[in-house]
């Protein structure tokens, strides 16, 4: 994080209406590897 | 940040799915799923409006109060938000595609929505083959074709890297038709070296494309065999040519199966994660099965973890629930069988042929370069091996050790 954004917290602070505001769910998503084995023999 | 300050997010790929929404960089393949609300802020930021402004609009529309700050806070987090008021947030890592010069006009017909009959057709051809010619049914015997040891794993050893190169090929064709920049890399899942693609951009595309993507590397696999077993039948070739076609063939069909492995995050499993509608089945899949393991964990229940822990699967969804249960039953006894077969078959497959091939190497000069070149090859994969597992987990090895040494310094100061 820089400047602008330390935390998320700090930015929540910055905004005291949002104090008991309702937080808005983010899921972050698997990365999508496709595999091959390889065999050892 | 201010109330007043003005956000500017980076280019962002969004679509619906299920009740809420998938957005996300296409350029890092990181993407989130948001609620309703959460695709409202980035549409409101997008139109330039305030957070402030963002947050009052969110609770006109909605009649409900919403963390649009710790939202955008979220979003920083994920590398989504390119400027606060001006001020640079820094690109962050981009992924480096493999075969830049690839360009998705170039393989867009792999996307063609008859594409899928070539394989099934191949599929079918495998089928007959195999039925009308036993003799064909691939088994590990195929693989052993001379005595000489050094020459078996060396020659078996190129056709796996090709075949394994044509199957990755496929998955990032597949990607790059969808404009997606897929980037192939060696990694490891348990004892296995794998070929991995990173395809994470086709996060954004329909499920349809994301199901292509996933399968394209098994639909090769089928071409590739079905074409080795139609020339073996129909060119009837003797001697070397036969036995190099023996080996693909072997070395694909032997090999397809592994990719019913869920546990070890293979083709197929990516396909389960996607129709049950996972975020991230196997670090949920995980995280309930530590839940589990320290639930039935020996010892007295008093002050134990479990009695503070929480079922993490308990917030989910009904049926993602079931699902990230019974994958964690399947992770557990899949990757115990597997490292079961790894002591009992692998290891003393592999000393034999390190002990063969020792025995070779003095005899005389033939015999001492194909010993020479089998013990290179057994070598130069394990070393390969353990140099992409420590790339892998470093960092949560060197976590760990530190863990384990403030927890030491720790008990020593008390």
């Amino acid at each position: 994080m820089t400047d602008a954004f330390a935390t998320s917290q700090d930015v929540a602070a910055g905004l005291p209406a949002e104090q008991d505001a309702e937080q808005i769910g983010v899921t972050r998503l698997d990365r999508l590897e496709t595999t091959g084995l390889i065999a050892a023999l | 940040m201010e109330g007043g300050s003005r956000v500017r997010l980076r280019p962002l790929q969004e679509r619906r799915d299920g009740d809420g929404w998938v957005i996300g960089r296409i350029e890092t393949g990181d993407f989130i799923r948001v609620p309703d609300s959460g695709r409202r802020v980035v549409a409101l930021l997008g139109q330039g409006l305030a957070v402030s402004e963002v947050a009052e609009a969110l609770r006109r529309e909605t009649g409900r109060n919403f963390a649009v700050a710790d939202f955008i806070a979220t979003l920083d987090d994920v590398g989504f938000v390119a400027t606060v008021d001006g001020a640079d947030r820094g690109a962050g890592p981009v992924m480096r595609p493999s075969l830049p010069w690839l360009r998705p006009r170039h393989v867009r017909w792999l996307l063609h929505p008859r594409a899928p009959l070539v394989p099934a057709g191949f599929a079918v051809v495998v089928l007959i083959v195999l039925v009308t010619h036993p003799a064909l049914v691939p088994s590990s015997r195929v693989l052993v074709w001379s005595r000489y040891v050094g020459l078996v794993v060396v020659v078996n050893a190129a056709i796996t890297w090709t075949l394994i190169g044509v199957h990755e090929l496929a998955h990032l064709g597949a990607a790059r038709a969808a404009g997606v920049p897929a980037r192939i890399t060696l990694s490891t899942r348990l004892q296995f070296l794998v070929a991995q693609t990173d395809v994470s951009g086709v996060w954004g595309q329909s499920r349809r494309i994301r199901m292509t993507v996933y399968l394209a590397g098994m639909a090769v696999d089928l071409c590739g065999a079905g074409t080795c077993l139609l020339v073996i039948v129909v060119a009837d070739p003797h001697g070397l040519v036969l036995h190099l076609l023996a080996v693909a063939v072997a070395g694909t069909l032997l090999v397809m199966p592994a990719q019913f492995m869920i546990f070890l995050r293979t083709d197929l499993y990516f396909l389960l994660q996607d129709l049950t509608g996972c975020a991230n089945l196997y670090a949920d899949g995980s995280a309930y099965l530590r839940y589990l393991l320290r639930a039935f964990r020996p010892g007295p229940r008093a002050g134990r973890a479990t009695d503070r822990m929480a079922d993490p699967s308990r917030g989910f969804p009904p049926s993602r629930r079931a699902a990230v249960r019974v994958y964690s039953i399947v992770l557990l006894f899949g990757t115990a069988t597997c490292l079961a077969v790894e002591f009992a078959i692998t290891v003393p497959a592999l000393v034999t042929i390190a002990v063969r091939a020792g025995a070779e190497i003095g005899a005389s000069p033939l015999t001492t370069v194909d010993g020479c070149a089998a013990l290179a090859i057994v070598v130069t994969w394990q070393a390969l091996w353990a140099s992409r597992w420590w790339h892998r987990h470093r960092s949560e090895v060197r976590g760990l050790a530190r863990r384990r040494l403030a927890g030491r310094k720790g008990g020593e100061q008390a």
